[in-house]
């Protein structure tokens, strides 16, 4: 009797029997049976995905509970279009039937360990007696010049600004999965005299992006909730899927700026923020013949990835910034109260010629990866794999030692394919300037060393290691053309140059000698 | 090496100014004929080859031999350089080979 009770409760959904409201905070992975009241305090777009598994769309909602703790519920294809429609930015739902997992912090900003999935079996119903409270964006504004200490990190940011430019819509290629997706860039300036570019991604860039290039002429004055930091390009500012934009909102702070724009600074030149940080680079492919260096130009200058920002704090708008790659200062102060200085890294990007002089055959060249997701297995040699040692070889200290577990695990990889294995390597690297230490990761290592990571891990095992030696030698002294990435890694109390191959192409000796003969004619004139 | 007799790189112009001595080209072979061919130079002069060649030949070949006249040399060593050249680089090479550096060279 009990039983069947239980059972009407959990599946009907038209029902006036109170239902037990767990609390959001109780939520977790262990507890099947709940129900929870929530308000969806933010929408994303829907997004439509396309991998190895197949294409599929998703889009998730953020919910807010009469405690005020807020989660995360994502939905895929079947549930995903089940419940797009019938979920509202403000309304109040009882949801069920969802299931948890621990929160995948590189998605999912919101302020909670688990995230929720529903699936086509979870349960919505819509709360009709409650009112909706579309909870009123608030927003908490950083100034163009100081976005610098937010690259990279996770907290999203608010922005506002005049927009002075809309470019066309791009349709980009996701390297993820392939698809197309669509993007907008504006530039907004605001009254610390600097601009930025913005990008806007999706249905942003095809809506609300479309209206702004309609309209941009009356230099509209756009806030934008919620933007992701990124040092692709020096600096950029991009959208994600609950980034909410506003044109010409009713606030103090858009007021300030009309006010501002109007006075001075519809004529005003603005610096911008994002190419400063990296000059040199484009968001073309680069050359191979671009930033061309020696390696001893990389490996003399230790302050290579370092830039210093001098930002302004608020009581001295007059003051015109300055950045720089080296330390050399070049002052355009005009007046100042005080300064703020912000160091920030930034890699930056060469290309060189040279040849790998000398590589350690003795380091770990290589990690196993999921075949899949491309991710660090950790191999637990002695759980994992005992099943296939049998009693007698656990037991006998000779079959203990390292050299049989590395070929069983050989064994097992071409067997039983479980995992491949990823490059990760440190060599010398040589050239006509001097020398330098990179790194190789993955397919770059591949070119270099002319064979798979999971063939030469074959070679290693091998008790005549000759063809492993062999392998390597090989590799040695071949001159490839590099992209590189320098950048300024903290170790200890140190900051250490570490350089990191992108991409390695075969030199093209036409064009090789016609960059040098132009590099010669440049040097005589 | 054997350097008692050096060949100085040379294109067709450059030619005429090593008549009787030992010098060495690439030129593209526009036709073959019975003891040698003739072929244009990097900086499109004609210029007759004479002596052995090899079989098959490329679009490309390197003469290594004697400047018999300012449009002909008398051919030691012919080595096929393939059917694909930069002639401007080469042409470039010769000029500073002859020029402000022909210090490096001969």
């Amino acid at each position: 009797m009990l039983l069947f009770l239980y059972y009407s409760m959990s599946t009907s959904t038209h029902t006036s029997v109170p239902r037990q409201i767990y609390p959001l905070a109780r939520l977790n992975p262990y507890q099947g049976n709940w129900t929870i009241k929530v308000r969806v305090t933010s929408k994303g777009h829907m997004r439509h995905y396309n991998n190895t598994r197949g294409e599929g769309c998703v889009f998730s909602v953020e919910l807010t509970d009469d405690d005020g703790t807020q989660i995360q519920a994502i939905m895929f294809n079947a549930a995903a279009r089940k419940f797009f429609e019938l979920f509202d930015m403000g309304k109040v739902y009882y949801i069920s039937g969802g299931y948890l997992k621990r929160a995948n912090k590189q998605y999912n900003r919101v302020d909670n360990d688990y995230e929720m999935t529903l699936n086509e079996n979870s349960q919505v119903e819509e709360a009709v007696n409650e009112p909706i409270i579309i909870p009123t964006l608030t927003f908490s504004f950083v100034p163009i010049d100081q976005l610098g200490p937010y690259v990279q990190q996770k907290e999203l940011i608010d922005v506002i600004g005049v927009v002075q430019h809309v470019s066309s819509t791009m349709s980009i290629r996701r390297k993820a999965d392939n698809e197309s997706v669509p993007k907008r860039d504006i530039t907004i300036a605001d009254d610390t005299m600097k601009s930025m570019i913005v990008s806007l991604w999706g249905p942003l860039a095809t809506g609300i992006g479309s209206k702004l290039l309609d309209m941009f002429d009356a230099s509209p004055i756009v806030a934008i909730k919620s933007l992701r930091v990124s040092d692709f390009g020096g600096l950029t500012l991009s959208t994600i899927t609950k980034t909410i934009i506003e044109i010409n909102p009713n606030s103090h702070e858009s007021q300030k700026l009309k006010t501002w724009y109007a006075s001075e600074g519809s004529v005003a030149t603005f610096e911008s923020v994002g190419s400063t940080f990296r000059p040199g680079h484009t968001n073309d492919a680069p050359s191979m013949y671009s930033d061309r260096v020696g390696l001893e130009y990389i490996t003399n200058n230790p302050s290579l990835g370092e830039s210093t920002v001098i930002a302004s704090d608020n009581l001295s708008p007059k003051v015109s910034q300055v950045t720089t790659m080296s330390s050399n200062i070049i002052p355009t102060l005009t007046y100042y109260v005080s300064l703020t200085m912000t160091f920030v890294l930034q890699p930056v990007y060469y290309t060189t010629r040279a040849c790998m002089s000398f590589i350690k055959d003795d380091q770990a060249m290589y990690y196993r990866t999921c075949k899949t997701c491309n991710k660090k297995l950790t191999v637990n040699v002695g759980s994992a794999y005992s099943f296939l040692i049998c009693r007698k070889t656990q037991t006998d200290p000779n079959f203990r030692c390292v050299k049989l577990r590395r070929l069983l695990l050989v064994a097992m990889t071409s067997i039983f394919n479980w995992f491949t294995s990823r490059y990760v390597v440190s060599a010398k690297f040589s050239d006509a300037s001097g020398e330098a230490w990179m790194s190789l990761f993955a397919d770059e290592a591949e070119t270099i060393i002319g064979c798979s990571a999971a063939d030469l891990d074959i070679m290693k095992s091998k008790p005549d290691g000759s063809a492993y030696q062999t392998q390597l030698k090989k590799a040695k002294w071949v001159p490839h053309v590099f992209r590189v990435m320098v950048a300024l890694r903290a170790y200890n109390n140190d900051r250490r140059q570490r350089i990191t191959v992108k991409i390695v192409s075969l030199v093209d000796y036409a064009g090789e000698s016609k960059y040098l003969l132009n590099e010669i004619s440049s040097t005589q004139s | 090496m054997d350097t008692s007799s050096p060949a100085v790189l040379v294109n067709g112009d450059l030619l005429r100014g090593y008549v009787g001595q030992r010098v060495r080209t690439v030129i593209q072979v526009v036709r073959p004929e019975a003891n040698g061919l003739t072929g244009r130079s990097t900086d499109e002069k004609q210029i007759v080859v004479k002596g052995q060649m090899p079989a098959p030949l490329t679009t490309f070949v390197e003469v290594i031999g004697v400047a018999d006249s300012a449009q002909s040399i008398h051919a030691e060593i012919v080595t096929n350089f393939g059917d694909s050249f930069d002639t401007s680089n080469f042409n470039q090479l010769c000029q500073l080979a002859n020029g402000e550096y022909r210090h490096l060279f001969i």
